[in-house]
């Protein structure tokens, strides 16, 4: 069987920008899922994550002039998923403001759902869960940082360019963000060997 | 090497950053301080944990209903300007930015207009409509010449009386209403 063309991500856009619709596809095949995971963990919420990746490619083909050949097109598609992503956090913390000025303070006493992680996969010594959680724990500026370079396995300048943040603020946030991360990890150790 | 300093460099030594010199300072430290040797090792640990957590990716459908939301987006309404600088910058600018300071440039320069209507470059400070300003100096030209001073009440009452009146009665002036009417306070005066 003869060996497949394979454009590059530059290649593809460039394709698009001239019309070929079938590129677009391409692009969005390329990048949903890696869009998928890194919202997910940016918002913790898989139904808005969706959106927020849906809204992305919507942007890529409204915007798709505005892309420069200047730098790379993941740069440039993570970027507006980022600030979509950031957007959809505002719009939920205002939500949440709303929310708890409408309820009376007798109805804000409510017990947080204890959730159950025994069938749950586990990552070495934590759950999925656990994880999540102690990356949601984190800061904004120190999670988008922490996922990019950690899950998303994206150089330094990539998330330089992506945030607009100096490199050196980047590395130095990266670090903050694991040794906080430990911190968070090394709690639910602790959680796990007191006695009930 | 104290441990802030060994905090700050921990991602760096993991990921092979550091000079030679400085990794061995980082050894040292760490076989030194057992404080730092557990953070260390909580960084590796979470760093393996999240690199190893299971990969999310979109729910089936996904394309079909981005196909979805794009045929709305494209049915509904673009405005004219939108339409025009789709793709396209004017002066470098996006095009509704580059029409609003093209807006606020118009703006300026009828004003500016407006402000100089003598074009003699100095700057009026009576912006009154043209026909108002010639009605004034003309009211003002017979006291003048018989050498009273003109009471400027008289004037200022004259407009706010005009100002005031009906679009019926705010017809042009001659100069000789104004005369006779200077002359009618005069005799009262006297």
């Amino acid at each position: 069987m003869p060996d497949k063309v394979q454009y590059s991500d530059k290649e593809l856009i460039l394709r698009f920008q001239q019309g070929d619709e079938l590129a677009y596809v391409e692009l969005v095949n390329r990048y949903r899922d890696r869009l998928m995971n890194f919202v997910f963990r940016f918002v913790g919420s898989f139904e808005e994550a969706e959106d927020i990746v849906q809204d992305t490619f919507v942007k890529l083909y409204q915007k798709k002039d505005y892309y420069r050949p200047i730098s790379a097109f993941s740069t440039w598609i993570f970027t507006i998923a980022s600030n979509l992503a950031k957007t959809e956090l505002r719009k939920r913390k205002r939500r949440k403001v709303s929310y708890l000025s409408q309820i009376g303070i007798e109805e804000k006493d409510f017990d947080i759902p204890v959730e159950d992680t025994t069938d749950e996969e586990t990552v070495g010594e934590y759950t999925e869960s656990q994880i999540q959680d102690a990356i949601q724990s984190l800061q904004l500026h120190f999670r988008t940082a922490l996922i990019l370079r950690d899950i998303e396995e994206l150089s330094y300048e990539e998330i330089s360019k992506i945030l607009d943040v100096p490199l050196g603020t980047i590395k130095s946030r990266i670090n903050r963000a694991r040794l906080q991360l430990q911190e968070k990890l090394k709690h639910v150790h602790k959680d796990r060997r007191t006695p009930i | 090497m104290d441990c802030y300093e060994f905090q700050d460099k921990v991602s760096a030594y993991i990921e092979k950053e550091l000079t030679l010199s400085d990794v061995n300072r980082f050894d040292q430290h760490l076989e030194s301080c057992r404080i730092c040797a557990v953070a260390y090792n909580g960084v590796k640990s979470a760093i393996r944990a999240i690199k190893g957590s299971e990969r999310v990716a979109v729910s089936s459908g996904f394309n079909d209903r981005l196909l979805g939301k794009l045929q709305r987006e494209k049915a509904k309404p673009v405005s004219k300007i939108s339409r025009l600088g789709r793709g396209r910058r004017i002066f470098g600018y996006e095009p509704r930015y580059a029409f609003a300071s093209l807006a606020a440039v118009a703006l300026i320069v009828v004003l500016t207009i407006g402000i100089l209507p003598d074009g003699s470059g100095k700057i009026n400070p009576n912006p009154l409509p043209l026909s108002t300003q010639q009605n004034v100096n003309d009211a003002f030209q017979p006291a003048m010449r018989s050498g009273t001073p003109a009471a400027p009440t008289l004037v200022s009452d004259e407009l706010e009386e005009d100002s005031l009146a009906t679009p019926k009665d705010k017809t042009l002036k001659t100069p000789q209403d104004f005369s006779g009417k200077i002359q009618l306070v005069k005799n009262k005066k006297k």
